[in-house]
């Protein structure tokens, strides 16, 4: 047992990561997520296209090449250093806005017509518009897809492990390596699975505060 | 003075033609029903007249003002006198019936709190909803959910109020309630603008008749007149509604 507390204590700090590396992503990556699929829904064409270009490619290419590129690849290319850590949460919110701007566009898409119009026969800008009707429509519509992302998102941060960011599991590799038992495993199972249960908990608080209406 | 004038209006989507020259106005305090069968463009004129759809050509001039063409930073404040009752209604889903009516003269007209509550009560004690003050769309009757509908329009305090198919969805009984709701605006003095197929009803609330057919306006009928016309398209029309 005490062996179980001395891994979950050296775990900690990894834990801290993990949970800095999602809250960054989540807070930048949502509004960025809204504010692209607003902007994919306008009619100015080159500003599309570029925002297709942009999903396309993060949406197409792995997480952890990204990863590896910001990280490693920028250096070489501008010869400067950067610091991992920042570089790392960059990429995930690089990487996640990609996905919630499809995301949310999707929900934007499956609003009815009518509700678009209904604020513009009302007088509403079109910024009004968004912010008073179609976005509170939108995150309703999205939430089981949000909560799922958010999950993904807790196993994701473990890619950071792989470029020397000492996260629950990159702890936990040296804790195996060092020890040579396999107890810190389970212990970092626990951790991820408390982490994405909590997530799940959040998420269901917040979809029956939005259950009131159909 | 000429609340509406609509000028040769023409809108095409695509190959079908909406409208075709389209030419009628409207006086103030007037009730003036444009009736035809389903796909006559009845809605796409309606949708024009609130900017929903750009005409290809024609003029558009609510209030004596030109809507359409119009430059740029002439457009405005005209829309602020026109309602607009859509068809299926199209609430707020996610809003309850109270902020339904509030919204718009928060939002646009930036009005203040103690402003909206008082005239979110008149308006729902006007049509006796009081009750439903709290409850959201999806709780509601098709009849209900149009008198919402009427009422955040009306919440602007609009001169003109525009209904596309406003008995499209109701049961005779709501259609009965909606004449009454009609004429109480009437007495309000304000201009209404009716698209409908429903003749009967058409002649209950209205002063003036625009029979519209094939994307073209075909006639226009006193509706103390209309059972004298011999017109034959026009008595087919009668003869389906």
């Amino acid at each position: 047992m005490n062996y179980y507390i001395e891994i979950l204590v050296n775990l900690l700090s990894g834990l801290k990561i993990t949970v800095i590396i999602f809250i960054f992503t989540f807070a930048f990556s949502i509004p960025l997520g809204l504010f692209g699929a607003i902007l994919k829904r306008s009619q100015f064409v080159p500003l599309v296209k570029i925002l297709d270009l942009y999903t396309w490619v993060i949406r197409g290419t792995p997480l952890l090449l990204q990863l590896y590129f910001m990280v490693f690849g920028l250096p070489m290319i501008f010869g400067f250093r950067v610091d991992r850590m920042n570089m790392a949460i960059l990429t995930f919110i690089i990487n996640y806005t990609a996905y919630f701007i499809e995301i949310f566009r999707g929900g934007m898409n499956s609003i009815s017509k009518g509700q678009f119009e209904a604020y513009q026969v009302l007088g509403f800008s079109s910024f009004q518009g968004y912010i008073k009707i179609i976005i509170p429509q939108t995150v309703k519509k999205v939430l089981p897809t949000i909560t799922n992302e958010a999950i993904t998102l807790v196993k994701d941060t473990a890619l950071v492990a792989s470029v020397a960011i000492l996260d629950i599991l990159k702890i936990t590799q040296r804790i195996v390596t060092a020890d040579i038992r396999f107890e810190a495993y389970i212990v970092a199972a626990l951790l991820y699975l408390g982490l994405s249960y909590g997530i799940v908990l959040v998420f269901r608080r917040i979809e029956n505060k939005y259950a009131f209406y159909h | 003075m000429k609340i509406l004038t609509v000028k040769s209006l023409t809108k095409t989507f695509q190959e079908t033609i909406a409208c075709q020259d389209i030419s009628f106005s409207m006086d103030k305090g007037e009730t003036l029903a444009i009736i035809g069968p389903s796909g006559s463009g009845k809605s796409t004129l309606l949708r024009m007249i609130v900017d929903l759809e750009t005409p290809d050509s024609g003029e558009i001039n609510l209030f004596e003002t030109p809507c359409f063409p119009y430059k740029k930073h002439e457009k405005s404040d005209v829309y602020q006198k026109v309602g607009y009752i859509f068809q299926d209604y199209n609430l707020f889903d996610h809003l309850n019936v109270e902020d339904n009516l509030k919204i718009a003269m928060k939002v646009v007209q930036k009005k203040s709190t103690e402003f909206q509550e008082t005239k979110v009560c008149n308006l729902l004690s006007m049509l006796d909803l009081q009750d439903k003050a709290k409850s959201y769309s999806s709780e509601l009757s098709g009849g209900q959910k149009q008198r919402i509908a009427i009422l955040r329009a009306l919440a602007l305090e609009p001169e003109l109020l525009l209904l596309d198919e406003p008995t499209s969805a109701l049961d005779v009984e709501s259609i009965e309630g909606l004449i009454g709701v009609v004429s109480l605006l009437k007495q309000q003095g304000l201009s209404l603008l009716i698209v409908t197929h429903d003749i009967t009803f058409a002649k209950k609330v209205s002063n003036r008749l625009l029979f519209m057919d094939n994307a073209h306006m075909n006639m226009e009928v006193k509706t103390d007149d209309i059972d004298d016309l011999t017109d034959e398209r026009f008595s087919k029309f009668l003869k389906k509604n």
